[in-house]
């Protein structure tokens, strides 16, 4: 079995302090087969099932409130006038739906503690490829 | 939906499975995904969305019932972005953020 892939971030290439390390489904999965103890292909299944269930109550407008973990809550948006933010030109927006997520204040504070530690400052989020 | 209806829900479909076993599933993927923000490492789900650590400068704030000015300390929070095929289901099968559509 393949240990946890983890690609590390062009920043960090770059020199900056720590590793940022993507995790993905695959990680996510081995975690399940070590912890769990269900084979490779059932933790996927179960992943993959977890996932839809959320994303189809989010497609039929009901929030998925995750004790202990955050609430993703689905928010109408109107059509508004945009602006790109290089250029400064003018831009519509169209009406759509938007996930938020809410994470839940165990998650903030766990978060949180984990990153005021000397040294642990980050930002994974900045990137977006989605 | 809550946590104990997303469980109920999976425990139905897998009747070989102990509810447990389930609860066990959705806590371990749900503690990985913390855990890994703990770490400030990003976790990125294809067609879900990705999770991440953002970091938010100290500034000013404002009491809002007095007005006064409260100093905010500098903070790291969980942020999510849904992906594309998650946006895309929300509005009528298209992405509105992809501009080639």
């Amino acid at each position: 079995m393949r240990g946890r892939r983890l690609r590390i971030q062009p920043k960090e290439r770059l020199g900056v302090r720590q590793a940022r390390k993507t995790l993905t489904r695959a990680d996510i999965v081995d975690t399940l087969v070590s912890k769990v103890g269900f084979s490779k292909q059932e933790s996927s299944a179960y992943l993959e099932r977890v996932l839809e269930l959320v994303c189809s109550e989010l497609e039929a407008d009901r929030d998925v409130k995750l004790a202990r973990f955050g609430n993703f809550v689905v928010r109408k948006k109107r059509a508004r006038v945009g602006r790109n933010p290089k250029t400064g030109e003018e831009a519509p927006i169209s009406a759509r739906r938007v996930v938020s997520f809410k994470p839940s204040p165990l998650l903030r504070q766990r978060v949180e503690d984990a990153m005021s530690q000397p040294g642990a400052s980050h930002d994974s989020g900045s990137q977006m490829h989605n | 939906m809550l946590r104990s209806e997303l469980i109920a829900k999976l425990s139905e479909e897998s009747p070989d499975l102990k509810t447990r076993e389930v609860e066990r599933i959705v806590d371990t993927i749900f503690e990985e995904i913390t855990s890994a923000m703990e770490r400030g490492d990003r976790v990125e789900l294809r067609g879900f969305g990705a999770f991440s650590v953002r970091k938010r400068d100290a500034r000013t704030g404002r009491n809002p019932r007095t007005g006064a000015p409260v100093r905010v300390g500098a903070k790291h929070v969980p942020f999510f972005k849904a992906g594309k095929e998650l946006r895309a289901r929300l509005n009528g099968g298209e992405d509105p953020e992809d501009r080639h559509n």
